[in-house]
């Protein structure tokens, strides 16, 4: 090799090396953290808030109503769905990209707090500087408690919710001549086969998905067997391989068998499948929570319906229904329910005081409690607000007024809670168990739940 | 067929490179130099942004399994390796990457042959034939995956057919099952569990192999058309005078000429079998009961599916890679083994 020759390759060397220098110098750039943060004014601004819920218009009304009282505070809120929710949320937090705001929950493997705990800002001192010291005696009873993680109240309750009973269309109902109390597996079998026959779908859900809605169900049945056991497997005190279980697994199955639960459940999604085939009437019941209430308006019903595909909707009278006796041992199941979603406000946010003042006005303020509670997707967080019952435009508000009053009084005074104890792995093993029961028949109940046993991971209480 | 023209085109060059001051050796200076400077930059930047990753994700994979940003990062060593080669999951999901390859492969290269020699044949309408079998292949999963959901539903188009086929009945509870001779059968041949409700843990796989093969067969046909094209006509014409049918000329003289194809469609189906995720995810989730998990899958689900496991995904992720690595090292030294034997084969190189 000649002199000049390895002149070039050292002037290609040396190339070579600034040009990784540079690119690393980049790709460090691109990783570090961001410099200290401004916290912005209190009172303009333009901020950013993501969420698995509300819908979209339920958030638009909450947006628009606080623009009222702070006009120059911008809000873009952006939905997903609940599967999407997660790898967009790590995403962003990894590449410093995330929301100002964003949805928590108490548990579950959606928005639970055990996933973005870390990434929000302790809220106790901005709740405590709008209500007083004791703050968290103002929010519905353990609502703070189940937002706060590792001693950091990490989001602010904007309302509970709560689940273990049925949504029913009563204009199906009355139309085939069903009626709309069903207290038992046999009144349940009954109206299904009446349904069947008029064409109509009993009980719509969907199991093919990650979500945890399918094991509401299940959920309920145990509870008609034995009451405390779902609560205390959760634990860790009682085994997913119980007898308990394995009962109510034989349960569900029954029900597919007896045409109760569709056969396409195993092929469907609760959302938007099962959701849609209620809001189109091809189905005559669902299994959903309270935060189902929000379709009951006609406004919201007509638009739900037409997403579901209704091309001239009428909308219809939807009731909650209490669950049936499924075991006939003399339980009705109740419902369980917690604190469903607060705000929170990432920690790396740019925009943190007009943030907190958006956080702080629709949980901490009665205004925006009001503007919350007359959604009718939650129970209001704020002790002593109640939804204008009166003035929600709901489709039968002489026969729905009672029965959400009595719903939403049911829900505030359940003492199970719904995910706060579901580890996401044992949810992950309900799903499993659920779609293990309705799509064959190669395995035994009885090693359905065992699997489950063996899958689940025990929270106990603190 | 990738194989092949690679090399045809490769030869002159070769030839040329080889010719005492022919152009491609006149041109040698220049040829590497400038075009390395050019292309210097983008290539540090993607290499590093590539290896960086794959780097990083090597290093994640060192730490606890259940390890998240923000989490103190304590170097575990391999004990997400030992966790995942004992996780009944990961056999699954590498046993349903293994039969979907062999299944989509082999009914891939059947009817990619099957069509390929059919509009060789100059069947009238052949171009409308040739467009209807390539447009899957450029529809995006995303926009199919609803249809197939669709169609493989409890009350889809294809239960519909074969319940005017009075292969299904309707029974009092509105569920599908098959007519009795059917549905004994299937019995005997211990197929009780595959019923009319294909997203089920007996069925779902096979619906995803289906709509794979669906998908990409319009690939593997325009492959062997246009393989089957460089057969000399005179090794077909010196056939037909020895007396060989159609079949046998598809079978003796036809496939054996399309071995490079073949064998290119085995990488490519390979690499797509270890790298599926889209129609599983969009069509049934892996589900019901992991009944369709791949490994794509399952780490997609160890990251954003159950608690954020950092971690095993990052493990799952570098056993996927070294899988890959191993399999696209084996099979081209594989088909370089094959290639001397190549030029006899009479396919027109």
């Amino acid at each position: 090799m000649t002199h000049q020759g390895l002149g070039w390759y050292r002037k290609r060397t040396i190339g070579l090396l600034l040009t990784v220098g540079v690119a690393s110098a980049t790709l460090a750039a691109c990783g570090s953290d961001s410099p200290e943060a401004s916290t912005g004014s209190a009172t303009s601004g333009e901020i950013s808030w993501w969420g698995w819920t509300p819908d979209t218009p339920v958030a638009e009304r909450y947006i628009a109503a606080f623009n009222e009282a702070y006009p120059d505070i911008t809000v873009n809120y952006t939905n997903y769905e609940n599967a999407d929710y997660a790898p967009t949320m790590s995403t962003a937090f990894q590449t410093g990209a995330g929301p100002d705001i964003f949805d928590v929950s108490a548990g579950g493997n959606v928005g639970g707090k055990q996933l973005w705990g870390d990434y929000a800002m302790d809220l106790s001192s901005a709740a405590e500087e709008e209500l007083g010291p004791e703050w968290e005696g103002q929010f519905a009873t353990g609502y703070v408690d189940q937002l706060t993680y590792d001693d950091k109240v990490v989001a602010l309750p904007l309302g509970g919710v709560a689940a273990g009973f049925f949504w029913i269309n009563k204009d199906l109902f009355d139309a085939n001549g069903v009626p709309t109390e069903l207290k038992t597996y046999d009144d349940l079998k009954s109206a299904c086969a009446t349904f069947t026959a008029a064409g109509v779908q009993c009980l719509t859900m969907g199991t093919n998905s990650t979500d945890t809605f399918s094991t509401e169900l299940l959920r309920t049945i145990v509870a008609s067997i034995d009451p405390d056991y779902y609560a205390e497997a959760l634990q860790g005190e009682a085994s997913w391989d119980d007898p308990v279980f394995v009962e109510a697994i034989d349960i569900l199955r029954k029900m597919q068998d007896d045409g109760i639960i569709s056969q396409n459940a195993t092929s469907i999604r609760q959302y938007p499948e099962a959701n849609n085939a209620f809001m189109a009437q091809e189905a005559a019941i669902v299994q959903m929570g309270t935060w189902y209430a929000q379709y009951a308006a006609a406004e919201p019903m007509t638009a739900s319906m037409e997403g579901a595909g209704v091309s001239a909707p009428v909308p219809f009278t939807m009731m909650p229904m209490t669950s049936p006796d499924f075991a006939g041992d003399g339980n009705v199941p109740g419902l369980v329910g917690e604190a469903d979603y607060g705000l929170a406000i990432n920690d790396e946010s740019e925009n943190k005081a007009a943030a907190t003042t958006f956080v702080n006005w629709l949980t901490t303020n009665a205004d925006g409690q009001q503007i919350v509670a007359n959604a009718i997707d939650l129970v209001p967080a704020l002790e002593g607000v109640e939804a204008d019952w009166e003035n929600l435009g709901l489709v039968s508000p002489d026969i729905q007024i009672p029965a959400f009053q009595q719903l939403y009084a049911d829900a505030a005074a359940t003492s199970e809670t719904r995910n706060l104890y579901v580890a996401p792995e044992t949810g992950n093993a309900q799903v499993i168990a659920v779609q293990q029961a309705l799509a064959g028949r190669s395995q035994t109940s009885a090693e359905i739940a065992a699997q489950a046993e063996a899958d689940s991971v025990d929270m106990p209480v603190e | 067929m990738a194989t092949s023209a690679t090399t045809a085109s490769d030869e002159p060059l070769a030839r040329a490179a080889a010719r005492p001051g022919g152009d491609a050796a006149r041109r040698r200076p220049h040829r590497t130099s400038p075009g390395l400077r050019w292309i210097l930059p983008g290539f540090v930047v993607s290499a590093g942004l590539i290896y960086f990753c794959i780097a990083y994700s090597g290093y994640v994979s060192l730490l606890p399994w259940d390890w998240r940003p923000r989490r103190p990062a304590t170097l575990e060593g391999l004990g997400s390796y030992g966790r995942a080669l004992q996780d009944p999951l990961f056999w699954t999901s590498l046993q349903h990457t293994l039969v979907f390859f062999v299944a989509a492969y082999v009914v891939q290269c059947a009817l990619g042959i099957i069509f390929a020699a059919m509009l060789h044949s100059k069947v009238y309408g052949g171009n409308l034939f040739k467009i209807l079998i390539f447009v899957p292949v450029v529809i995006a999963p995303a926009i199919m995956a609803p249809v197939h959901r669709r169609v493989f539903a409890v009350d889809g188009p294809i239960n519909w057919i074969l319940e005017r086929l009075g292969l299904i009945d309707v029974d009092a509870v509105g569920s599908r099952n098959w007519t009795g001779w059917l549905s004994s059968g299937l019995a005997q041949i211990g197929l009780a569990d595959v019923t009319p409700n294909w997203i089920q843990p007996s069925t779902s796989l096979w619906v995803i192999v289906a709509v794979q093969v669906w998908s990409s067969v319009g690939i593997a046909f325009i492959l062997f058309y246009a393989s089957m094209g460089q057969i000399d006509p005179e090794v077909l014409e010196a056939s037909r005078l020895d007396g060989a049918g159609n079949l046998r000329v598809l079978v003796s003289v036809v496939v054996p000429g399309l071995k490079p194809t073949i064998v290119a469609l085995a990488i490519l189906n390979a690499i797509t079998a270890l790298k599926l995720f889209d129609y599983p995810y969009l069509i049934t989730a892996g589900g019901p009961a992991h009944s369709s998990e791949f490994l794509g899958t399952y780490i997609y689900a160890q990251l954003f599916g159950v608690s954020s496991h950092y971690g095993y995904a990052a493990t799952l992720s570098m056993l996927l890679l070294v899988l890959a690595l191993a399999l696209s090292i084996t099979m081209s030294r594989s088909a370089r083994e094959r290639r001397p034997g190549r030029k006899v084969k009479g396919v027109g190189l």
